[in-house]
């Protein structure tokens, strides 16, 4: 069966554009993350991850790992 | 998994719409804009990459009902009295008839984003208004000025009535209550018209 894509969407604490070069690379080195972005404008700075295989939880263990906070947004 | 659906993806933006003409653009907030909307902050991003994409896109999508009501029985080859008729008409309608849609660009008026906007817009508006006067120019039914100073002759009147209909009343006060009636409307467009020929 294909996996269809889907879009996951993260709170986390990410403040200024210095912190999207930290986690560039990240995301860069996972095939899996198809597109990525956070939206700055808003005040809870939402990741949102275009992936067809990776788990939540994987997504929440990288970001956590590259030093900040990263919680699932309930659907 | 999540599938699209049209009426959560207009429910988001048409409350998001209203949120911006209370609030301004700094209040649209996406957790705020969910319990409007009765979907999840997560649901918002399925639809829209982030907040400038779901303005942008609203943006984009009022800018085209806009353009087709204007050119509603318009052609830029009409005889430039009745073509400005018609989209004084029009324009009219429109406004009254989508006053939040109004406010909504007054508020991304100031905006970096407003740019972003003009840049994504469909040409083909822009283009039958530059035709209508380039064809009235040359036809000699309309005097050769900066466009600025077309435009603000042009519809800038019209828009002021409007705006004295919708508030109710004039620079004259609250004790004067004030309607536009097709007989003004017409009243300005034929002094504007004078104005504007040759």
């Amino acid at each position: 069966m294909i996996n269809s894509k889907k879009v996951l969407v993260f709170k986390t604490n990410v403040r200024q554009e210095e912190d999207l070069k930290i986690l560039k690379p990240v995301f860069e080195q996972q095939r899996e993350v198809l597109k990525w972005s956070v939206d700055m404008d808003d005040e809870d700075k939402v990741l949102r991850i275009e992936t067809r295989t990776l788990p939540a939880k994987k997504i929440e263990s990288l970001v956590l790992e590259a030093g900040f906070n990263c919680i699932e947004l309930p659907d | 998994m999540r599938i699209r659906d049209e009426y959560k993806e207009l429910s988001i933006k048409k409350s998001a719409l209203e949120m911006v003409v209370k609030q301004g653009i700094d209040g649209l907030s996406m957790q705020r804009l969910a319990k409007l909307a009765g979907v999840s902050p997560a649901t918002i991003y399925i639809y829209f990459k982030d907040r400038e994409d779901l303005l942008l896109q609203i943006a984009l999508e009022e800018n085209k009902k806009m353009s087709d009501a204007t050119l509603i029985n318009f052609n830029p080859e009409m005889h430039f009295a009745d073509g400005l008729r018609i989209q004084w008409m029009n324009r009219a309608k429109y406004c009254m008839e989508n006053q939040l849609s109004m406010e909504f660009w007054e508020q991304l008026k100031h905006t970096p984003l407003y740019e972003k906007i003009f840049e994504n817009m469909d040409s083909g508006f822009m283009n039958a208004m530059k035709k209508f006067v380039h064809n009235a120019i040359e036809r000699k039914e309309l005097v050769r000025v900066p466009v600025e100073v077309y435009w603000s002759i042009a519809f800038a009147p019209l828009y002021q009535l409007v705006k004295f209909h919708i508030q109710g009343k004039s620079f004259r006060g609250s004790n004067n209550s004030f309607s536009l009636s097709e007989d003004m409307m017409m009243q300005a467009l034929e002094l504007v018209i004078k104005g504007l020929t040759p």
